[in-house]
């Protein structure tokens, strides 16, 4: 009977994010399935096996370093080597105000940090899961950014910036 | 072939986590897999894994967030919201200056160099890159490499200083 409840939720899961996907709603992939197992589980909880989390971990984790090639790194070696300094400056501004915000609301630190570094939004709510931390939190902040930064992106790309 | 070519990254990779799960690894599974998928593709040239095994792993992601989220209170997060919204724009900040930097020193253009650094979502980034004919595949292999170290350090930070893994 849970399989066959998990197999509904995955299958609703799957027509959300598609649906989402196709109004050009970003992270649909891991928004719909969000959105549909929270509402499902408040009305009735049934636990997903351990080992869900670890798969979909490493799937993103291999799918992000393979896309590191020989080719990216001799073509955009000095881009590479810039954009390099330039992530670890947001990755240092993002550690600071992540504590001082963290600080002013006056929750735990690291829940701060995960929260304004700028990853990705799958990897940062897959880590804040597996430590622990303000999951809810740091999904709010992550997807604002996403969707903030698509429409700075946006108006760059059409020249009203940039 | 082709196929099998593809997965290569991903197989070796699983393999790698399995065999690490014995002593400690931080946050083994997107790290190790991330580490081990980069150096298959460097040191064999196989494919990289194809992008919508991601999409299968976020779903996984998304659905187990899901099923634990659905007893939190979302109350307290939309009050603490503002001072995060601050602390994310100073990066955002931090990032657009870095664009002039890149734009000053490399032959990547003024949009090109934004579109890159700006920390956003990568294929939301590379699909904007695209559509108006800037380098995308610069812009891309910019938001992989951000990806990469972001995973690093933060995994590093939290494992090392801040506090152990829960499960």
């Amino acid at each position: 009977m849970q399989h066959a409840v998990t197999a509904l939720r995955v299958g609703i899961a799957l027509l959300l994010a598609v649906l989402l996907d196709g109004l050009g709603v970003p992270a649909a992939m891991l928004l719909a399935p969000l959105a549909v197992f929270a509402v499902a589980s408040r009305r009735r909880a049934v636990p997903l096996p351990r080992r869900t989390l670890e798969l979909g971990l490493l799937l993103i984790g291999a799918t992000i370093g393979s896309g590191v090639t020989l080719g990216m790194l001799r073509e955009f070696g000095n881009i590479m080597a810039i954009g390099a300094g330039i992530a670890l400056a947001m990755i240092a501004a993002g550690i600071v105000t992540g504590i001082a915000a963290a600080r002013i609301v006056g929750i735990d630190t690291a829940s701060g940090i995960v929260a304004t570094v700028p990853g990705g939004l799958p990897e940062m709510t897959a880590v804040s899961l597996t430590y622990g931390l303000r999951s809810e939190l740091i999904i709010a902040v992550h997807l604002g950014r996403r969707v903030g930064v698509l429409l700075l992106a946006v108006l760059v790309a059409s020249g009203t910036w940039g | 072939m082709t196929l099998l070519n593809g997965f290569a990254p991903l197989i070796i990779a699983g393999i790698a986590v399995l065999g690490l799960r014995r002593i400690r690894v931080p946050a083994s599974e997107m790290l190790v897999g991330l580490v081990v998928a980069a150096a298959v593709v460097l040191l064999l040239e196989v494919g990289p894994v194809p992008g919508w095994v991601s999409l299968v792993g976020q779903f996984l992601i998304g659905a187990t967030i899901g099923t634990r989220l659905a007893a939190a209170d979302f109350a307290p997060a939309l009050r603490q919201l503002p001072a995060f919204v601050v602390a994310v724009m100073l990066v955002v900040a931090v990032g657009a200056a870095g664009a002039f930097v890149l734009a000053r020193f490399t032959t990547l253009d003024l949009t090109s160099a934004l579109l890159a650094v700006l920390p956003g979502g990568a294929p939301d980034a590379a699909a904007v890159a695209t559509a108006v004919e800037a380098n995308a595949a610069a812009v891309a292999a910019v938001h992989i490499m951000r990806q990469v170290i972001v995973l690093a350090v933060v995994v590093g930070l939290l494992d090392r200083f801040l506090m152990r893994r829960t499960g």
